[in-house]
């Protein structure tokens, strides 16, 4: 186990080189030269000067990308070229809204479309089967922030239940706070509800063929029991695979969300980064998301072990 | 269908030594080519989501970029039957124009994509080095949430219907070059891949003459699911200020002009999003039903 934990970990290790390398070589995609672009019209040369060498872009390329990875590592992500703060500095303020929404979302996830799969595999082709379908093609045809507005024109601007936009944070009330995580995470579930689900139902189907379950029919066991104790865990494995591939999905659905609802997370500082061209904040975003992916998936890979005694490495 | 039994007339001749191959081509080069009521449904739609793009100017004579002030945020009516924007621009009118930039981005990215991923996943095999390099560098590329590699492209490189295929592009070829690369490392095992080694055959040959058509059936599947996500990508990237330049209108770029006012006038948001819609159901339809087509035992993921 220890040692299948470190060879996993030293896998993870050229995954993110080679984030990194792109990451770092963003900078170098820019037509012209990037100081001239991030600084504006109005800029002087003496603010262009300025932004060249805090990017360090008047040293050689290779120095820099060894300059750069040293503080990368030492938790250094640079500056932000229009506010001036630290990079990480400004991303963990805005952490706790989005993690909230992914987890959220994550959980939400899970609660309805593992059941669901599991009740589609149970009467396959029956009326939860069929509906499940419908569902995946649907889910698959939708941008995750029409299914925003749809959700939040019936539930806030109709039903008026919840708040249209904004995040409450935790330390606010507890109430408050699930109740402006509601909109957001049922939107990024629309996206990966039907995706757990149909998951779940075919890996269910495959281990509903197995001749074990079979024997634990024949000596009498229950449906329930079948469904939930014999065979529900050796169908794990596939279910917690796909909601770790899925979290990339998630990332990438909060970011578009949070602009819909308008939550002050990594989404909206990233949009904002954008407009004002601030390189150094998206570049610090892309690393710490496609970072945080890989250690999700580096988690799930352990997770097998745990699920499937059979699995040893 | 005569381009199948081409080819497995040419698989008997070529690879005589294995009669095992030879039967099994030929097994499925007789059977009809099932026409997956998927695929009709698919394509009818698209026709019709394309012809409405295409023939734009003919279907009406408003010009999707004219201001008109005096006519601002108006309710569906009989001369704009879908109403208009906030700058009195006619939705009806940017709707259609708006698919030549959505399906054109999707269809130029998904060809791009699909030449670089199956370029990348042909040649990759060939070599135990450059398969590690390039795989490598696929998984890390991977690794980058597809919605963010997008933006961190188009941020840089700037807002231009061309950027933004081209990052869609970038996003999607990792994915296609993976599923080539393991349908030729399962082809690889084939006896008339032998047989065209011993018969002398040079690796670009074998690559284009042998293994080329036998992963071509997947590439086309992944083409149309490429399609999809490439419009996908477009949307999200308009919406958020990253895609399309708002001068020009793509679907995700009416919709991102509609996000100010969608209270008051929901129809900017959902009539661009129901043709996305339709037309993304199209294309998955249209793939879904290719898989099942080509690959009916449904053995190939």
């Amino acid at each position: 186990m220890f040692a299948y934990a470190l060879r996993r970990l030293l896998l993870a290790v050229p995954v993110l080189g080679v984030i990194s390398v792109f990451v770092f070589s963003l900078l170098y995609l820019t037509p012209g030269d990037p100081a001239l672009v991030m600084a504006g019209d109005q800029a002087t040369p003496d603010d262009v000067e300025r932004i060249r060498v805090s990017l360090g872009l008047d040293r050689p390329p290779l120095e820099r990308f060894g300059g750069w990875i040293w503080r990368v590592l030492h938790g250094d992500l640079g500056h932000s070229i229009f506010s001036g703060q630290p990079v990480t500095y400004m991303i963990g303020q805005r952490l706790e809204p989005t993690l909230s929404i992914l987890a959220a979302g994550v959980i939400v996830s899970v609660l309805v479309g593992v059941p669901v799969g599991i009740a589609a595999a149970n009467r396959r082709g029956g009326p939860i089967d069929r509906t499940l379908s419908v569902a995946v093609a649907t889910s698959y045809a939708i941008p995750v922030f029409v299914a925003g507005y749809a959700l939040a024109f019936v539930f806030a601007s109709w039903l008026r239940w919840l708040p249209v936009e904004g995040f409450t944070p935790l330390e606010n009330g507890v109430g408050p706070y699930l109740r402006s995580l509601i909109l957001p995470a049922l939107t990024l579930s629309v996206l990966f509800t039907a995706l757990i689900a149909s998951v779940t139902r075919a890996s269910m189907l495959e281990t509903l063929s197995q001749d074990y379950v079979r024997t634990a029919a024949a000596k009498g066991a229950g449906r329930m029991r079948i469904l939930f104790h014999h065979a529900l865990k050796n169908a794990a494995v596939p279910i917690v695979t796909i909601v770790g591939g899925g979290v990339a999905t998630l990332i990438g659905g909060a970011v578009v969300i949070e602009n819909v609802f308008a939550i002050p997370g990594i989404g909206t500082m990233t949009v904002d980064a954008i407009l004002h061209r601030d390189y150094p904040v998206i570049q610090g975003v892309v690393l710490l998301t496609s970072a945080g992916y890989v250690l999700i998936n580096l988690l799930v890979d352990l997770c097998y072990v745990l699920l499937d005694p059979r699995i040893r490495y | 269908m005569s381009e199948r039994t081409d080819t497995a007339l040419r698989d008997l001749v070529t690879a005589r030594r294995s009669p095992e191959v030879a039967t099994l081509r030929l097994r499925r080069a007789r059977r009809p080519m099932p026409v997956a009521w998927e695929v009709l449904v698919g394509v009818g739609l698209l026709a019709v989501v394309a012809a409405l793009a295409i023939f734009a100017p003919l279907i009406t004579p408003i010009d999707p970029r004219a201001l008109a002030l005096d006519q601002r945020l108006l309710p569906p009516t009989a001369g704009h039957p879908f109403g208009t924007d906030d700058l009195g621009r006619d939705l009806f009118a940017r709707v259609l124009y708006g698919g030549r930039v959505s399906l054109g981005v999707g269809v130029a990215a998904a060809l791009l994509s699909a030449l670089a991923g199956a370029t990348l996943g042909l040649i990759a095999p060939v070599n135990r080095a450059l398969d590690m390099l390039i795989m490598r560098i696929v998984d890390g590329m991977m690794s980058i949430p597809a919605i963010l590699l997008a933006i961190a492209l188009v941020a840089v490189a700037g807002a231009s219907v061309e950027n933004v295929i081209i990052a869609v592009t970038v996003v999607e070829t990792p994915r296609i070059a993976r599923i080539i690369r393991a349908a030729v490392l399962s082809l690889r095992e084939r006896p008339f891949i032998d047989a065209a080694v011993t018969a002398g055959s040079s690796w670009p040959r074998i690559i284009l003459r042998h293994l080329l058509p036998g992963v071509a059936s997947q590439l086309i599947v992944q083409t149309a699911f490429v399609c999809a996500a490439a419009m996908m990508i477009e949307a999200g990237l308009s919406f958020i200020g990253a895609g399309t330049p708002p001068t020009t209108p793509s679907w995700g770029n009416i919709m991102a002009d509609g996000r100010s006012l969608w209270q008051i006038r929901p129809n900017l948001i959902f009539i661009p999003a129901a043709f996305l819609s339709a037309t993304l159901i199209g294309v998955n339809l249209v793939g879904d039903g290719l898989r099942k087509a080509l690959d009916p035992d449904g053995t190939r993921a």
